[in-house]
């Protein structure tokens, strides 16, 4: 049926269509703008507005030269499957080359395929070269590689963090030298998105096979970077690979990361001239916009701050204690205090970045007097005390002190129990706490945030390592909601979808949610043609140095 | 041997002034000590009087008050959440007394009796107690104490525990040389010969003739005890947040240094101040307690 082919194939081409508009508009449309730290960033011009400046105009892009990059910490590792580090892709998607990109704009765009089509619901074929891309270890590529890569994360053995996302997909079909076909368990529309992540680097089997768990410290992919040198917890050096496979990039002949823990130390760094490129923390946005040495990128993240909830642990399996908990929120205090006016209020897990952001939900108002009756009706008059695991940080600690005190006023008393992030993890995973704050970085389609956060059985809804818990009524109707969102092609019908899905999660707080993020970066005046991409992670093959 | 009488009558040195008389004297001669001294003094009451003193609720934020540098209702100004600094600086005051006061005292229980023992008794005792002791001191204190503190969990009694046991070497090995002093002192051979027991020589006559160099060591510990929570509190591993500790709440004003500088200026200025008069008292008492410094 050639006809639902193409209307098909558009559909997930178009994916990014309403992204692109409203990415469009970010990159170009409000450079300059954004003057946001008002702290009434709730209202009117969103007070993440994209601020990507004009002030350097483009110039023929020159070759050479090395960018030197502050990180605050290290990758949790470098092999796509085995590091699950939300900043592991500043570093991943230098050194490998993906089946498919997310554009800027969350669009499906070019990566090793050249073409792709949707034959029938379950079936996607890729269109590939058949040779010409060569690997950083010397190694020739072959279409046999997508497979084997795909079937590694599937491999439980692997024990991949992209293998949930991969769920779907039923088996890789290598039809011939150019061809290769995904065969999907289930309509999957977010698949192009899931490939433009981890799950679709493209690995070295030589390398692989010969380094077995030490991939993760040497790894081997056909990206625009190669990895030389990696000291823990000081740097990792980078050079170019001069085989990459589009001609001409990149123009970088090496990135430089070092690791520096303090965004204050970061930020004086980029301002004496010692740092190419950070990412700012809220607290100096103000002064990178004042300084006219540096350059200030902002845009809106997919990112945003929470508490992740464990609503299969007492006393969180009461849907009155959670929306108490919501209710007794003043937020406008989180964003003004901890985060420094920068972002917006949050009206749920999709921002304004994606497509499918509700701009018809209102973050939830502050109410006591409702918050202290569902603290009531849930049985607790004289108040209830529980556990609130954080790990300690410059943000995290005078948040949690924030939040332990607007949830005191209305009888919900949190012991705040600070650890490593290590630790909190593993504990929170094991079901010693009820709910844990962290954030989320967000994905690239909004199905990869939902599913994996809030279905009951998602990678990261914590629920679901408890043996003994039983869905509660609301958790029943999200689960066939969200599994319905991510089954549908059409965007229109997908957005209807998301935006019903999102009002229940805020309503029924299956999750409790601050702030949506803005990225936030600081770049030296020799920086040209930072690509900001919709993701906030760094893609830099497209940069280059001025001087 | 019965002693005469009139020799017994014979005072070995004049009648010691009043107490409040020596401590004029005291002043007078160390008036830098003198005024650590009530400085300290002032504070130790502010820490009690914490609740009457504090202007604000430590704990209570104030959303529309949210990072306000120093005002006259804010004289040290509010942090991120809107709490006023000042009251959570005289809170603090109460931490660190306790921490100091506590941990100096395990530190002084645990290590005095190890350099007593070691020092009396020498040998073997001493050789084994002394290399636990030396084993103790490879170790950079705060780093021994982040260890101590990472194993047991960060709260206020395990910060006290881990400070104090990081002090314990410098009172053992301080006891033990003053021990080994004593020891062949001829009023110690003289309680030997009258068959006193060894517990009885250490306590009575030993003892009470180590106790300067150690109370001096012990004011100069409290500075150094206080200065070690700070630290630990600072590298947030010290009392936990939300209780107001002078080094936590230099942990939260750090990053913001350029931003918010109050946040830093305050807790700063407090530790300066309480761990210096500590400092200058234990230099004044040293000075004040070694006889060879004494004029007249």
């Amino acid at each position: 049926m050639p006809a639902t082919r193409i209307s098909r194939r558009r559909a997930l081409q178009g994916f990014g269509g309403g992204a692109a508009a409203f990415g469009a508009s970010v990159l170009f449309g409000a450079c300059g703008g954004g003057d946001d730290d008002s702290g009434s960033s709730s209202e009117g011009t969103p007070a993440h507005a994209d601020t990507r400046a004009t002030a350097i105009p483009s110039a023929t892009a020159k070759t050479g030269g090395t960018l030197r990059v502050a990180l605050s910490g290290d990758p949790t590792g470098l092999d796509p499957s085995t590091s699950r580090g939300g900043n592991d892709h500043n570093w991943l998607y230098s050194i490998f080359d993906n089946l498919v990109n997310n554009d800027p704009t969350f669009q499906v765009s070019k990566g090793i395929a050249e073409k792709w089509e949707v034959v029938d619901d379950l079936t996607v074929t890729f269109t590939v070269p058949a040779s010409g891309i060569t690997y950083h270890d010397g190694t020739a590529y072959s279409a046999q590689d997508i497979k084997a890569t795909i079937d590694r994360h599937l491999d439980p053995a692997t024990k991949s963090f992209a293998a949930g996302s991969l769920g779907s997909v039923d088996k890789v079909i290598v039809s011939d030298s150019t061809h290769v076909t995904f065969k999907l368990k289930t309509i999957t529309a977010s698949l192009f998105a899931i490939l433009g992540d981890r799950a679709g680097m493209i690995l070295s089997p030589t390398a692989v096979q010969k380094l077995g768990e030490d991939f993760t410290n040497k790894p081997v992919g056909s990206g625009p970077m190669k990895l030389d040198n990696w000291a823990v917890g000081a740097s990792q050096k980078m050079s170019k690979f001069a085989q990459y496979r589009k001609q001409g990039y990149p123009y970088l002949d090496g990135i430089d990361v070092q690791i520096v823990p303090n965004s204050s130390v970061q930020f004086a760094n980029l301002r004496s001239g010692n740092t190419d490129l950070i990412q700012l923390g809220q607290k100096d946005v103000d002064a990178a916009k004042k300084d006219s040495s540096v350059q200030f990128v902002q845009w809106p993240s997919t990112g945003y701050t929470q508490v992740n909830l464990n609503i299969s642990q007492k006393p969180l399996n009461d849907i009155r204690i959670r929306q108490a908990m919501t209710y007794a929120l003043n937020r406008q205090a989180i964003l003004d205090g901890i985060y420094f006016g920068v972002g917006t209020l949050a009206n749920g897990p999709i921002t304004q970045a994606l497509w499918a952001y509700n701009s018809n939900l209102k973050p939830i108002q502050e109410d006591l007097k409702k918050a202290k009756e569902l603290v009531t009706a849930a049985g607790y008059p004289n108040g209830i005390t529980f556990d609130f695991l954080i790990t300690a940080g410059e943000e995290n600690t005078p948040l949690s002190e924030m939040l332990k005190a607007q949830w005191a006023r209305v009888g919900l008393n949190v012991n705040i129990v600070p650890v490593t992030a290590t630790q909190a993890t593993t504990d929170y995973r094991d079901q010693k706490y009820p709910f844990f704050l962290t954030g989320f970085s967000g994905r690239a389609d909004p199905d990869l945030t939902i599913f994996d956060n809030f279905h009951s059985t998602g990678a990261f809804n914590r629920a679901s390592f408890n043996k003994s818990y039983t869905k509660e009524e609301s958790q029943v109707t999200l689960d066939q909601k969200i599994e319905k969102a991510r089954q549908v092609y059409d965007q229109a019908q997908r957005k209807a979808l998301y935006d019903e899905i999102q009002k229940q999660i805020v309503e029924n707080a299956h999750g409790i949610f601050f702030t949506h993020q803005s990225n936030l970066v600081g770049l030296s005046k020799r920086v040209r043609n930072f690509t900001n991409y919709g993701d906030g992670k760094l893609r830099l093959h497209e940069a280059w140095l001025d001087g | 041997m019965a002693v005469s009488p009139s020799i017994q009558q014979i005072p070995l040195r004049p009648a010691a002034p009043a107490f409040p008389a020596r401590l004029r004297r005291l002043a007078r001669r160390k008036p830098v000590g003198a005024v650590a001294f009530f400085v300290i003094v002032a504070l130790a009451l502010a820490a009690i009087a914490s609740p009457v003193l504090a202007p604000y609720d430590p704990l209570e934020p104030n959303y529309s008050a949210l990072r306000q540098g120093p005002t006259l209702a804010h004289p040290f100004g509010t942090d991120q959440i809107g709490r006023d600094l000042l009251s959570r600086i005289i809170y603090g005051t109460r931490i660190s007394f306790l921490v100091g006061v506590v941990s100096v005292g395990v530190a002084v229980c645990l290590g005095t009796p190890i350099g007593l023992v070691a020092g009396y008794f020498r040998g073997a005792v001493d050789e084994v107690l002394m290399r636990v002791i030396d084993g103790i001191s490879a170790f950079p204190s705060l780093v021994l104490a982040l260890a101590i503190v990472a194993v047991l969990k960060p709260s206020l009694v395990n910060v006290m525990v881990a400070v104090g046991l990081t002090s314990i070497p410098i009172f053992a090995r301080l006891t033990r040389s003053q021990v080994l002093s004593l020891r062949e002192r001829d009023f110690i051979l003289a309680a030997t010969s009258t068959g006193a027991s060894d517990l009885r020589i250490m306590l009575r006559h030993i003892m009470p003739n180590a106790m300067s160099p150690l109370i001096v060591q012990a004011t100069l510990g409290l500075g150094i005890a206080i200065l070690a929570e700070a630290s630990l509190g600072y590298l947030g591993v010290g009392v936990q947040p939300p209780t107001p500790t002078w080094g936590g709440i230099l942990n939260q004003g750090a990053p913001l240094i350029e931003r918010a500088p109050w946040l830093s200026i305050a807790p700063g200025a407090a530790i300066f101040t309480l761990v210096l008069s500590f400092n200058l008292l234990g230099d004044a008492l040293r000075d004040a307690l070694d006889p060879r410094q004494r004029k007249g």
